[in-house]
């Protein structure tokens, strides 16, 4: 045989000699190896016990993220009948109802056609909560209403019922006709027979601008 | 002289315990403690109905005084039972026991019509022509008045 596969097979030889590198590695590997298995169950078996960091997992509600509102579109549209069973329309840059059970729904950027006696009236409004039940509009802030033959209004924190009509403030009220400005501690408007009751500190003003 | 020119196209504030405004009648319909004024002009009363005209500007021809009516203007003081006030002819009609003092000068009388352009104040005991006003009728009052003539200086 050549003199590298004797060398080779010596090589081998001598590797499979007690006390070669061989056996050195083997018997380390002896002692540490069940060494390094008792150490892992150990750290498995205490782990639950040393670390604070609590692993439970519980949906907290006001983590997760719930959805506001039951119902948001953009574009909403509600018809309805007054009560002379004549059609209204209010339309709404966007339209959010809180919860199932609310029947109002918040308006954002509102106009709205409704009949007012025989005239066909605009009304708009930056922010109102329509009630679907009951059909109408209260509005914080501003609501104007205008008719063809030229009767507009403007008043502030009024509630609008389309179905009868008529207008109510919660409270304090102040606002415009085309007669003059107005404020008072309540309003109550039958707008058909275009009659608005102020009462409580009412105060009124008309701006003669007639030349005469 | 009792009331310089008063310009009765100025601005009107209302103020009241409760106004109706009805678009329909052109009228504002005011009760409780009325308060009106006008450039300096107060007329107060228990109920005032305003009627004006709409033709795109709006324009008050006329206010009705009901009950405890009293006007102030500068230093003159009127009070009656009713009053018109004829915003169009600036003549302010006073019916039913009025009185009326002007500095030193008083006037009572059955009904007084106040010209505000003119600035006089013209008086009547009887009831010959005063307008009607729903719920007043006008007795003839006996007309009472002391006027103080300025004492003539005369160095001056």
């Amino acid at each position: 045989m050549s003199i590298a596969a004797d060398q080779q097979k010596s090589k081998r030889a001598l590797f499979a000699q007690p006390g070669s590198s061989h056996d050195r590695i083997v018997g380390f590997l002896q002692v540490f190896l069940p060494l390094l298995v008792g150490a892992l169950l150990a750290v498995l078996v205490f782990s639950p016990l040393a670390n604070d960091r609590e692993f439970s997992f519980v949906l907290d509600q006001k983590g997760v993220d719930v959805a506001s509102e039951r119902m948001r579109t953009s574009q909403a549209l509600y018809r309805g009948k007054d009560a002379e069973g004549r059609p209204f329309l209010i339309e709404a840059g966007s339209a959010v109802q809180k919860s199932s059970g609310d029947s109002k729904i918040n308006l954002e950027a509102m106009t709205g056609k409704a009949f007012i006696g025989k005239d066909q009236a605009t009304i708009q409004a930056q922010r109102a909560d329509y009630d679907i039940d009951q059909e109408y509009l209260q509005v914080n802030g501003p609501i104007s209403l205008s008719t063809m033959s030229g009767y507009d209004m403007v008043v502030n924190n009024v509630t609008f019922f389309i179905k009868t009509q008529r207008m109510q403030s919660q409270g304090a009220v102040s606002g415009r006709t085309n007669i003059g400005t107005f404020s008072a501690n309540r309003l109550n408007a039958d707008l058909k027979a275009r009659t608005i009751t102020l009462s409580g500190n009412a105060q009124l003003r008309i701006d003669q601008n007639a030349i005469k | 002289q009792i009331i310089q020119n008063h310009n009765s196209n100025a601005p009107v504030n209302f103020s009241a315990e409760r106004i109706e405004l009805q678009d329909r009648s052109d009228r504002v319909v005011l009760s409780g403690g009325v308060t009106v004024t006008q450039a300096g002009l107060t007329l107060r009363a228990n109920n005032i109905t305003a009627a004006y005209s709409n033709s795109g500007n709006i324009d008050v021809n006329r206010m009705d005084a009901l009950g405890g009516v009293t006007i102030v203007k500068d230093d003159l003081r009127a009070s009656s039972n009713s009053a018109i006030y004829d915003l169009d002819s600036d003549l302010i009609t006073l019916i039913g026991n009025v009185s009326l003092t002007q500095g030193a000068n008083k006037l009572n009388g059955g009904r007084i019509v106040i010209d505000l352009k003119a600035g006089r104040s013209t008086i009547s005991g009887g009831n010959s022509q005063s307008p009607s006003v729903p719920g007043i009728q006008s007795q003839s009052g006996r007309v009472t008045g002391t006027f103080n003539v300025p004492q003539r200086d005369d160095k001056k």
